[in-house]
């Protein structure tokens, strides 16, 4: 299996920040606290150990 | 100088949240149930559009529908309504209620705040279509601008500017379109606090949200629009850390999704975990995927 590191790949043109970056002001809610909590979450859940 | 707040002095605040609790299933079950019922059965844009209207219309419909909660606050000073808040010092708004269709929301704007804080550098392009009631206009001032529609080939170094057109006058009880797709605004200079009352339409909104300089009208940086699109980003880095190999599924199939963000995504990801798995994929989206 050939892995490459993140250097090593070209970034796109267009960057678009994750959902909630940007605050518009009709939508309220910590959206990026929330998906972050999830993923947290779910992290724990599959590695549910102590960290090393 | 403000009295610190001891919770101890407060014995009420102790089992509020439980307290709360039956009231809120209750009121979610029934009153918020059958506002989202309103919305039910459709998912065309124009129709919910028009819905919206009708509910922003109907001078008691917000009122009826928060009435128990309302009822709840005045016997119970720390009462919880089930809504999602957030406050910073120019606004304090709630998610009043939320369906796949669209999603009504309470601001109050300070004008104190308003008038006193630095004049923002940036305004944004939601995506979306909002209808907003202004039960309170303030007297404010609406800058608005337009900008081009962020379609599949949107490209950040050749968006063009967005343009700035007339302002207008926020009168209370107006109800105003904004196609925050070509669009957006600005509040200044309000005489008192903004009450305003907002239905986001959800189908047929953009995949961006673009935010742009008030100097110049230039694109600073763009968002996702899309929380789920945003999620499976991070499911996919997720995967990625852990090496998990076997998903190449998931990456493949991501590398097919409408937003090119994502698309594009899924391939550096798949790159940095299995670049000659991923390698096919790669020369058929470089053929077909100019990024």
């Amino acid at each position: 299996m050939i892995t490459l590191s993140i250097a090593e790949i070209a970034t796109l043109g267009t960057q678009v920040a994750t959902h909630g970056a940007i605050r518009a002001a009709e939508v309220a809610g910590d959206d990026i606290f929330e998906m972050l909590i999830a993923i947290a979450v779910l992290v724990y859940e599959t590695y549910p150990g102590p960290i090393p | 100088m403000s009295a610190r707040f001891e919770a101890v002095r407060h014995p009420g605040l102790a089992g509020a949240r439980a307290r709360s609790a039956p009231v809120n299933a209750c009121w979610l079950a029934g009153p918020a149930a059958a506002a989202a019922d309103e919305f039910a059965g459709t998912t065309d844009a124009g129709e919910i559009e028009k819905r919206a209207a009708a509910f922003l219309a109907d001078p008691g419909r917000t009122e009826t529908m928060l009435a128990p909660l309302i009822d709840a606050l005045r016997a119970d000073p720390w009462f919880e309504p089930p809504f999602k808040v957030s406050r910073d010092q120019l606004r304090t708004g709630a998610v009043l209620f939320d369906c796949p269709a669209v999603t009504l929301s309470a601001t109050v704007t300070g004008a104190d705040a308003l008038n006193r804080l630095p004049p923002t550098a940036t305004f944004v392009v939601p995506g979306r279509v909002t209808l907003t009631l202004y039960l309170s206009g303030g007297k404010a001032r609406m800058r608005r601008w337009q900008a081009d529609r962020a379609g599949a080939d949107f490209s950040a170094a050749s968006a063009p500017p967005a343009r700035e057109i007339a302002p207008c006058m926020l009168e209370d009880g107006a109800l105003v379109r904004q196609d925050g797709r070509t669009g957006g605004h600005l509040l200044t200079g309000a005489a008192s606090d903004i009450v305003a009352l907002t239905a986001t339409i959800k189908p047929g909104a953009d995949p961006l949200v673009r935010e742009y300089a008030v100097a110049d009208g230039t694109l600073v940086r763009a968002a996702c629009a899309d929380d789920t699109a945003s999620r499976i980003e991070m499911l996919l880095t997720f995967l990625r850390v852990s090496g998990r190999a076997d998903a190449t599924d998931l990456f493949e199939q991501t590398s097919h999704h409408p937003a090119f963000h994502l698309r594009w995504a899924a391939m550096r990801e798949w790159l940095m975990l299995d670049a000659r798995a991923a390698h096919g994929r790669l020369a058929a989206m470089r053929a077909d995927d100019p990024r």
